[in-house]
């Protein structure tokens, strides 16, 4: 009976352990990922050629947060220059090699951790895949922080409008950083993703620029998206006056292009000054012509960027085309823009921007075109060729009825609406000149005119195989309006059918035409 | 021999064990009634989603391998030329006849519908399935298991002439028997090698196949012994004195056998791990987990059985060989049903309903009825004075 | 002799072989890419609005029993739901918990070019059909539930609560229909166009076209080109494919080469273990009849030296 009772006994752990694993043993192997803004690859920084193991991502914040419950600081993980400098790397200011590097980390790393594990409320890591973690804990959300025209502005309401506490340039001939007033620029102008040159990277500098007066602030209250967002907006800011022209022809330098019979670019300097955040968006290098680097037939300053993919690369952030094409996501405007093909660019594109006068006569128009007005379409003149009234009331699309009433679809009103959201908005307005673009949002892929061909004359049965890409008449109808009101949030997601047309009460769940309706 | 029908005659009928069982045999009568009108979902926690449960993981896949003492003893008797474990082929030979018995038994329940059992072989053959081998190697092996044991049974009927013919079979059957365990008990590991997506690293390997046939050599072993303690405390009084000095041989013989097949295992199961470098699963969880079933259920009984078989100490290895048992168990649960869906979320898990651990109950009460009736009457614990030669 | 009988059939031989053509054998290595003009169905999630129109017309083709709320009922999208046995396709709801932006995604059997539930049925009840669709027979079917461990999608469902006649359900792409020319219910039915029906090599064009012209829109991945060697499902997308239920790690593998290696030793076995196992017993059988012999040679040994010994001590004395 003994031995009975002992093995009752020896199993009823296990069947406890049973019960705990089908319970409590379900976790999945995806490790649950937090993200944080505050990674520093070490790889990187310490220019490991040839890892063997994952590189660390190091949470700078955590350490901070840690020191600072310590009573430590800064100069307890980075040295001072002779300068009176932080340096920003992990205890060395002098060159190692890679081994001495590796085991620099290592040492010291593993020293502070068994240090900080002796106080028992911490767990730091010291097993080697704990660092060198894969599939890693942390995933890095680290953004970067550019100074636009609301952040500018903040800061020169805090330090009285000195510019020279932030802007300088390098005078090689003193040796020192001097601010010479009217060529304030960008940081980036001068400092680079990494060090050239004895000039600090754009890393090094912004921090020690920054930290000097943010020293209280952690990676992520900068790096952080979500913090980001919570930084206050100003939304007036007065205008950066550095001696820009409001208004510019844009021509080419070159000699050959002189030739061109393509008109020059009006450009109103001062509008994109208005709608832009920031200089770098356009003056991304600096301040010089585009075409010092951005040659007509590429240089290697440039990357081998042509002067022509410079002003019309449709997925640049910096050229012209690129941004007025990324424009066209805006709400307001996607309706129409979201469902045509992306990056398209018709014909018609050229002249709307070079319209200004041929280079060759621009030396015998000097100074007559001095504001963009004088190229700006009449926003007073109708946008349409025919009259307004002449646009019907309420269309009844009856094509297809089956389940639903026809839809009766209120066209004016539709037109109206467009017409307004494009007279808001001069971008709109000076590329929707003085056609009747604005109908081919829907009437697409045909002529514009009183009349435009009804949709059932090109999409007819679905999937038809010589029309591959043409959805069906059903598909077009639904795709063409729920696009549009999904895109400028309108009437919400469109699975609420009867918004558009009634339901004509047929068997409550009919999915297909072999349904019928009821017999009234 | 008077004494054994003697004991059969005075046995008193309301013990505790009858009692408890005529409890579960009307409980199970009750379910299967259920089971059978009113369908699966009516007395189990199977859903779409967990398809295979306790019915597959304990009564079928334990059932199988801890059925394979069966052929593990014939092969070491009748192939290796073990003469001195004689006397543990017969009960395992019933103990692996009973088992794959009432496998087939568990598969009327677990099956959506019974009657169609037969038409993979007669009507429709999905010769791509694993399951399609496992089917008629099960078949085929019931067959050979039945006609192995078939000279016990003769011999109580008293059928001699039957029974010459069927052990000359003796040999052939053996044979046979090896093959038909290697091909079924591997390829009940190769079923889970369709769905890699759902049973997690540790235990999804290339190698399952390999891990089930293994793990079935020691799991055969083990029961071996474990039958034979069993049957030593309870039914000594049928044994005669050839099965009781075998007893502690057995032991140390098994348990020798059983202590290398472990060692083996053991290291298959760390290649298998190697083969996909899936060394970082062991520090999750779900690693822990493994670790404890393969150091607790593997490694320590194979300690275990050393041990016994060094310091010739029978009842370490006794304990050893319950381990073992309970690590197969284990290890087929983890595969079907506890590792399996590991993706899906902790609440959304499968746990079986105490009617589904009903009916497992059931089956295994049949079972140890039925055994208990043939060792107290058929000569499996002792020579029939009638058939001095039996093989 | 001029010609020797070697020789003759020698040549009986080659020139046998040079009338049957020599044709030469190719050796195939096993990749299907489907049967040449099957059909498959290109599911667009950027234009599913979620109104369960299809979940209704496969309900209605199918004569399912209609289920307690209406396929109107736009609530069942808050919670996730699966294929049913009365349910052969459902539609779910996806939303990101950064953006909250919502995508619904329609879920259905992906009728794989090498399925696994064909590959798992040993009863041979599913069968993949030159169309394109996998079909299921239900006449043969056991009740095993083999296929649901099997499919990677986890789509087939099993009538738990029929004692009689418990049968598999999944979707059928409509083979009836397609077979008479017609268009799967959940297809017609749809408003948005968002399933395109199509021959599966048409339906890879139309998908990449879509990719190229809006390639903000979606991520550049068609689901199902190669996804388990393969499916006549197609899926693309904006929302990444692991946020709409879809997981990314199932590789390319098709299913039946998971279990073909395992299958492919059972002849080495049969063929193996018959010689393997009589060659040990009779390597057994052999090593006692000479410790057999062995012990009866020192028995005789051992007798006759005591008889000698014992006849010379007489003698000594």
């Amino acid at each position: 009976m003994n031995k009975l009772l002992r093995k009752i006994m020896g199993l009823l752990p296990a069947g406890l352990l049973l019960l705990f694993a089908l319970n409590g043993c379900s976790e999945s192997t995806a490790v649950q990922k937090s993200t944080r803004a505050d990674l520093i690859n070490l790889v990187e920084t310490a220019h490991i050629s040839n890892p063997t193991r994952n590189a660390v991502k190091f949470p700078h914040d955590i350490h901070v947060e840690f020191a600072s419950k310590n009573g430590e600081e800064c100069r307890t993980c980075h040295e001072y220059n002779d300068h009176g400098d932080l340096v920003y790397t992990f205890k060395r200011s002098t060159p190692m090699s890679e081994d001495e590097l590796v085991k620099h980390y290592h040492d010291r790393c593993q020293a502070c951790h068994t240090e900080a594990n002796a106080f028992g409320e911490y767990k730091a890591p010291l097993l080697c895949g704990s660092c060198h973690a894969e599939p890693r804990r942390y995933e890095s959300n680290w953004t970067p922080i550019g100074f636009d025209k609301s952040l500018h502005y903040l800061h020169t309401m805090v330090t009285d409008d000195d510019c020279a506490s932030c802007h300088h340039v390098y005078d090689s001939v003193a040796g020192e950083l001097v601010y010479i007033e009217g060529e304030e620029s960008s940081c980036i102008i001068c400092h680079k993703s990494t060090a050239q040159n004895g000039t600090p990277s754009i890393k090094s500098a912004s921090h020690r620029a920054c930290i000097t007066c943010h020293s209280e602030n952690s990676c992520s209250d900068c790096h952080d998206p979500i913090r980001q967002a919570k930084i206050e907006k100003m939304d007036d800011t007065p205008r950066l006056e550095r001696g820009q022209p409001d208004f510019a022809l844009l021509s080419a330098g070159d000699r050959d292009l002189r030739r061109s019979k393509l008109g020059t670019v009006p450009f109103s300097h001062i509008e994109h000054e208005e709608a832009l955040g920031t200089c770098r968006t356009c003056h991304h290098e600096g301040f010089e012509p585009c075409q010092n680097c951005h040659t007509p037939g590429g240089s290697k300053l440039a990357q081998g960027v042509t002067l022509q993919q410079a002003m019309h690369a449709m997925n640049s952030p910096h050229s012209c085309v690129g941004c007025h094409d990324r424009e066209k996501s805006e709400p307001g405007c996607s309706g129409c823009h979201g469902l045509m093909e992306q990056g398209r660019l018709s014909e018609h594109s050229c002249t709307i921007c070079h319209n200004g006068p041929k280079p060759s006569e621009l030396n015998a128009v000097k100074g007559r075109f001095t504001s963009f007005d004088q190229f700006r379409a009449d926003t007073n003149k109708t946008r349409l060729s025919f009259a307004a009234k002449e646009i019907p009331e309420i269309v009844e699309v009856s094509a297809l009825q089956d389940r639903y009433q026809p839809v009766k679809f209120p066209h004016k009103r539709i037109v109206d609406t467009l017409m307004a959201i494009i007279s808001g908005s001069r971008i709109a307005t000076y590329f929707h000149g003085d056609e009747d673009v604005v109908c081919q949002g829907c009437h697409h892929q045909s002529p514009i005119g009183e009349s435009p061909p009804l949709c059932e004359n090109c999409h007819g049965e679905p999937f038809n195989p010589n029309t591959k890409n043409k959805p069906g008449l059903l598909g077009a109808y639904h795709r063409q309006c729920t696009g549009c009101h999904e895109k400028m949030n309108v009437l919400g997601r469109g699975n609420d059918c009867t918004v558009c047309h009634e339901d004509k009460g047929m068997q409550a769940d009919a999915g297909t035409s072999v349904e019928r309706p009821k017999e009234k | 021999m008077t004494d054994r029908i003697a004991a059969l005659k005075s046995r008193p009928l309301l013990t505790p064990f009858n009692i408890f069982a005529a409890i579960i045999l009307v409980i199970g009568a009750f379910l299967t009634f259920k089971r059978f009108t009113q369908g699966i979902g009516a007395v189990s926690n199977l859903t779409d989603t967990h398809p295979w449960g306790i019915w597959i993981g304990f009564d079928l896949l334990t059932g199988v391998a801890l059925a394979a003492g069966g052929y593990v003893t014939s092969a070491a008797v009748h192939i290796f030329g073990k003469k001195e474990y004689h006397s543990a082929i017969r009960p395992a030979i019933l103990t692996g006849f009973l088992g794959y018995s009432l496998v087939v038994f568990a598969l009327l329940y677990d099956v959506g519908r019974p009657w169609k059992l037969p038409y993979p072989f007669l009507v429709s053959q999905g010769v791509t399935s694993v399951m399609f081998e496992v089917g008629a190697c099960v078949m085929l092996y019931l067959t050979v298991l039945f006609l192995e044991f078939s000279p016990a049974a003769l011999e109580w009927l008293g059928l001699s002439k039957i029974r010459k013919t069927v052990v000359r079979l003796t040999m052939l059957l053996t044979i046979l028997g090896v093959i038909l365990s290697t091909l079924h008990q591997s390829s009940l590991g190769a079923l889970f090698l369709l769905a890699p997506s759902k049973l997690h690293p540790l235990w999804y390997s290339p190698y399952l196949p390999i891990f089930f046939f293994v793990s079935s050599i020691a799991a055969g072993l083990s029961m071996v012994i474990f039958e034979s303690t069993m049957a030593h405390k309870k039914f000594e009084i049928y044994m005669d004195d050839r099965h009781k000095q075998e007893y502690n041989p057995v032991a140390f013989g098994f348990g020798r056998a059983a202590a290398l097949v472990l060692a083996a295992y053991f290291a298959c199961k760390v290649f298998g791990i190697a083969l996909d470098n899936n060394w970082r699963f062991l520090f999750t969880g779900w690693g822990a987990w493994f670790l404890f079933e393969l150091s607790g259920f593997v490694l320590l009984p194979c300690f275990m059985y050393s041990i016994g078989v060094r310091d010739r100490n029978p009842k370490v290895i006794r304990a050893a060989s319950v381990i073992t048992v309970l690590g197969i168990m284990l290890n087929r649960l983890n595969v079907s049903v506890i590792a399996f869906n590991y993706h899906v979320p902790a609440d959304e898990r499968y746990f079986p309903s105490i009617m589904e651990i009903g009916i497992t109950l059931f089956i295994i009460t049949i079972g140890i009825l039925v055994y208990r009736f043939i060792v107290t009457r058929m000569p499996v614990l002792y020579k029939h004075p009638d058939y001095e030669d039996v093989h | 002799m001029g010609i020797t009988r070697r020789s003759f059939l020698g040549w009986l031989t080659g020139a046998a072989g040079v009338a049957t053509g020599a044709k030469t054998v190719e050796a195939a290595h096993g990749h299907f890419n489907g049967y040449p003009d099957s059909y498959a169905i290109l599911h667009d999630t950027t234009l599913c609005i979620g109104c369960r129109s299809c979940e209704a017309a496969c309900n209605t083709v199918n004569n399912l029993p209609k289920p307690e709320k209406s396929f109107k009922d736009l609530t069942v999208l808050d919670e996730k739901r699966r294929t049913t046995p009365h349910a052969f396709t459902v539609v779910n709801k996806y939303t990101d918990p950064h953006t909250g932006k919502i995508t619904y995604r329609k879920d259905q059997c992906n009728h794989c070019q090498e399925p696994a539930c064909a590959s798992a049925c040993f009863v041979g009840a599913f069968k993949k059909t030159p169309e394109g669709s996998v079909q299921y027979d239900a006449s043969v079917c056991v009740g095993c539930r083999y296929c649901q461990i099997a499919c990677p999608f986890n789509i087939p469902t099993f009538d738990f609560d029929d004692a009689f006649t418990p049968k598999i359900t999944k979707c059928t792409m409509c083979q009836p229909r397609i077979e008479k020319g017609q268009l799967p219910g959940c297809v017609e039915a749809c408003p948005m166009e968002a399933l395109t029906f199509g021959k599966r090599s048409d339906l890879v064009e139309i998908a990449r076209e879509r990719i190229r012209k809006y390639p903000q829109r979606y991520i550049d991945h068609i689901y199902g080109m190669d996804e388990m060697g393969g499916t006549n499902w197609l899926y693309i997308t904006e929302t990444p494919f692991e946020q709409v239920g879809m997981r990314t790690d199932l590789g390319v593998t098709p299913a039946p080469e998971f279990t073909s290696g395992a299958l492919s030793i059972v002849p080495m076995i049969i063929g193996l273990w018959p010689v393997l196992l009589g060659g040990l017993y009779v390597i057994n059988k052999r090593r006692d009849e000479i410790d057999e012999h062995e012990k009866e040679e020192a028995v005789k040994t051992a007798i006759e030296n005591a008889n000698n010994g014992g006849k010379e001590g007489r003698h000594d004395r």
